[in-house]
């Protein structure tokens, strides 16, 4: 490093009047000293790039014992856990992945939002030894801002294959911080990695003095000094990277300083100022991303060296994988098979079909309904309260028997699928096949999960939603996952609907995909705003581990039992007030015409009506009636899509208000309600005229 | 003009779109740049070669980018799409796709375009 006159060591002695740039809000040696013990555990964060091994290294601290929710305000998981060692306990937090402090997504925003509100005693950073080049830089920023980082360079196993070899001594003594190799998958180094961190906490006096500082050139340090010498308040992370993230333009950091210094608007107006002055050339961001890659090239060189590929990544099976689900010859046939066997086949078939048989027809119709119903009978005369727990729409008969019997198995196995297609690492390249295709809808290819998920569970999906970039993405996505996207509940009753007549089933996935294509376009063209670009990582295709995917399927069947059910449970309580008061006659006696214009029998209007409540209620008493032979072949298509479209379910609806606000809600709720039966109508003539279903 | 079509007009003009473009004209469709990059003093003013002008398996090394906003300069950043930095072109279809050291990424057109490369 001897030509590199800008990387200096931070030396408590030389550059003493630099300790404010340390973590000087958090010196609290007092506190820290009693902590660590069960009851105050240390905390410790695992934060990088997103695809580094950050999951299997917290599953290999924190075992069985994880907590998986929502960041509070967002709907970023963050799971936590809790570990032991060396009779020290810590707080163990996964963080989302995140490729720097300046934060793009809604999941960046929540790990920086980890480190800067949470004061975390030991950052995780991990990076992937294949790439130290490039993830080298976030190092650096969490360095810069102070923070207690030991760095985990992951992946050692898939470099070593590769011939790059890591020299972590070399680079924790130019770094100043442990560096530790591990091959988390195989459990390599994770002995060491225990040993390090207890190290590390044990030496929290005097290692920020070892840490790293690098110098930036010099005009961009005078952009930083200034704003850095009025930075007055106490920060959980140091001034000078505050400072930098002021400049970089960050809208949460201003809104995060202005609350905390007293003379906010003078120095804010100073900020824009600098930023606009170095901005002339160069925006300051970039220049100081590139100052930041320069440093991190300086100081990988001879600490990561590469033999010529011995084998690369992209030969042998897995990488002909890789390159047949990313050329659009064989992706999207295999796009094709994926969703055939995964959906319709697992989800659909097993799901829908075999489980839900079994617990319907035989577990609740024959044990748990009867059982209810005596003992109801029995116990309580009044027939009002009677009328809330059993019968036809009781709680227990009907809201609990449909959340247990039909809600559960589907919406389970279709989570358990879209866990295993989410860490196999598949869904990037689902995203990046129909980018260009959902540009035309003003989404991009990102919206793909969301819209994925949709077809799980509408509510869940509309919470995500929330990782898409710009608003007018999020609204365009709400509104197709509230049009023209059926969950999985509503999905598995039409196919049972319609599975026997491919005529029928065919239509029906037409008229829902015009349905789905030309109300995006429409929106797209008429909501001002222009689609962001497109940019997705695609991390090499992998096994996927049971563990993760177990993990992930009951975090999110846990999240579903919680938050939905609940208001399913709540729904059955107002049909039974509805039908108490007479308030279901009249708004029956509203629907009737509409339905009956669609060339349906009046008596579906009971079907749109609970469809409201619950998208499977809907569809499931629309199957009832079909079993009654009450409806044609026709008529079982015209109201499957009309069914398809209306208005979404009272638990995606609330989401849908918390979301977007009410406003956007009740207009998105109010065009599905009128393209329903608008779709619905044409449907009805148009499969007249050709005459195709009886 | 309504007020969307001058809207969308803006847009396309920024973007270096051409009219009739698409499918037929060529994966590295459209001017180089949008026309502020061709202000003097700004760096899009040299043109070159950029990642969309490589063919499947081409590579090449970064000599800066042309990012039309703060928000794509993030992606950029968060890719190591950097100066110095060899990228090699994977494939255009249905976008581009592309190796920088171990790891691959999927681009849109209007980034892949703003890509410039060393002759």
């Amino acid at each position: 490093m001897k030509d590199s006159g800008k990387i200096s060591r931070m030396t408590g002695e030389k550059q003493g009047m630099k300790e404010t740039q340390g973590r000087s809000g958090r010196g609290e040696p007092g506190r820290r000293a009693r902590r660590g013990n069960a009851d105050n555990p240390l905390k410790l964060a695992i934060v990088g790039n997103p695809n580094v091994g950050k999951s299997v290294i917290f599953n290999n601290f924190t075992g069985l014992y994880v907590t998986v929710s929502n960041y509070p305000g967002t709907t970023v998981e963050v799971s936590r856990g809790s570990t032991r060692i060396d009779g020290v306990d810590f707080e163990v937090i996964d963080t989302p992945g995140a490729y720097s402090l300046l934060p793009i997504t809604e999941e960046e925003r929540v790990t920086r939002r980890v480190l800067l509100e949470e004061s975390v005693d030991v950052v995780l950073h991990v990076i992937d030894a294949k790439n130290v080049n490039r993830m080298l830089p976030f190092t650096l920023q969490l360095i810069e801002a102070g923070l207690p980082v030991l760095l985990v360079v992951n992946m050692a196993d898939e470099a070593e294959r590769l011939g790059i070899e890591v020299d972590a001594g070399l680079l924790e003594g130019r770094l100043g911080v442990p560096v530790v190799l591990t091959a988390s998958t195989l459990g390599r180094g994770m002995d060491t990695l225990r040993r390090r961190i207890v190290e590390f906490i044990s030496t929290s006096a005097n290692r920020s003095a070892n840490q790293l500082r690098f110098a930036y050139s010099d005009r961009t340090e005078k952009a930083i000094a200034p704003v850095e010498a009025m930075l007055e308040a106490d920060y959980p992370i140091s001034r000078r990277a505050i400072a930098i993230m002021l400049l970089n333009g960050d809208d949460e950091i201003r809104a995060f300083v202005s609350k905390k210094e007293s003379h906010a608007r003078e120095l804010l107006g100073r900020v824009d100022e600098i930023a606009r002055e170095v901005g002339e050339v160069t925006p300051f961001a970039y220049s100081i991303a590139m100052e930041r890659q320069a440093a991190a090239v300086a100081l990988v060189k001879g600490a990561v060296t590469s033999n010529a590929h011995p084998r690369s990544a992209s030969t042998g099976f897995s990488g002909l994988l890789n390159r047949l689900t990313m050329n659009p010859l064989t992706g999207i046939p295999i796009l094709i098979l994926v969703l055939y066997f995964g959906l319709y086949r697992f989800v659909g078939g097993f799901g829908a079909g075999t489980v839900v048989d079994f617990l319907e027809t035989v577990v609740f119709e024959r044990w748990v309904n009867p059982f209810v119903d005596n003992l109801v009978r029995a116990f309580i005369p009044y027939e009002a309260i009677g009328s809330l727990l059993a019968g036809d729409y009781g709680v227990i008969t009907l809201g609990l028997r449909y959340a247990v019997a039909i809600v559960f198995p589907i919406v389970g196995s279709f989570f358990l699928v879209f866990s295993i297609i989410e860490d196999s690492g598949y869904l990037p390249r689902l995203a990046m096949l129909v980018d260009r295709v959902f540009k035309v809808i003003g989404l991009t290819g990102r919206s793909v999960i969301p819209i994925t998920l949709g077809f799980g569970c509408g509510t869940m999906a509309t919470l995500v939603t929330r990782t898409l970039e710009t608003r007018r993405e999020r609204v365009i996505a709400t509104l197709l996952l509230a049009l023209a996207i059926p969950c999985s509940a509503q999905l598995g009753v039409i196919m049972g609907l319609l599975a026997t007549r491919p005529v029928a089933l065919l239509t029906w996935m037409i008229f829902i995909g015009v349905a789905f294509v030309v109300t995006g376009r429409l929106a797209a063209i008429l909501l001002p705003g222009e689609s962001p670009s497109f940019y997705m990582e695609l991390p090499p295709l992998r096994l996927p581990s049971v563990s993760n995917v177990v993990s992930k399927t009951v975090a999110r069947m846990k999240w579903y039992f919680l938050e939905i059910v609940p208001i399913f449970v709540l729904a059955s309580v107002l049909i039974w007030f509805g039908k108490l008061t007479g308030l279901f006659d009249a708004a029956m006696r509203l629907i009737k015409p509409l339905v009956v214009a669609m060339g349906l029998p009046p008596e579906t209007a009971v079907a749109f009506l609970f469809g409201f409540f619950r998208r499977d209620y809907g569809a499931a008493g629309l199957y009832d009636l079909a079993k009654a032979g009450a409806l044609s072949g026709r008529q079982l298509v015209v109201a499957s899509i009309a069914l398809t479209l209306f208005i979404p379910c009272i638990a995606q609806f609330s989401v849908m208000i918390k979301e977007r606000g009410i406003g956007v809600a009740i207009l998105i709720a109010a065009f599905a309600f009128s393209a329903a039966f608008t779709v619905g109508y044409i449907a009805n003539l148009v499969l007249g005229f050709l005459g195709v279903i009886g | 003009m309504s007020a969307f079509v001058q809207e969308r007009h803006r847009y396309r003009h920024r973007r270096g779109w051409r009219w009739g473009g698409g499918w037929a004209g060529g994966w590295c469709r459209g001017r180089v740049g949008g026309p502020e990059s061709a202000a003097p003093g700004r760096p899009g003013a040299g043109r070159g070669r950029r990642l969309c002008d490589l063919g499947p398996g081409e590579e090449g090394e970064i000599a800066f980018v042309d990012a039309h906003s703060m928000r794509d300069l993030q992606k950029f950043m968060a890719m190591g799409v950097l100066p110095g930095a060899r990228v090699k072109l994977i494939q255009k279809l249905p976008v581009y796709v592309f190796r920088i050291g171990e790891s691959e990424f999927a681009i849109d057109d209007e980034l892949s375009r703003t890509i410039y490369l060393k002759a």
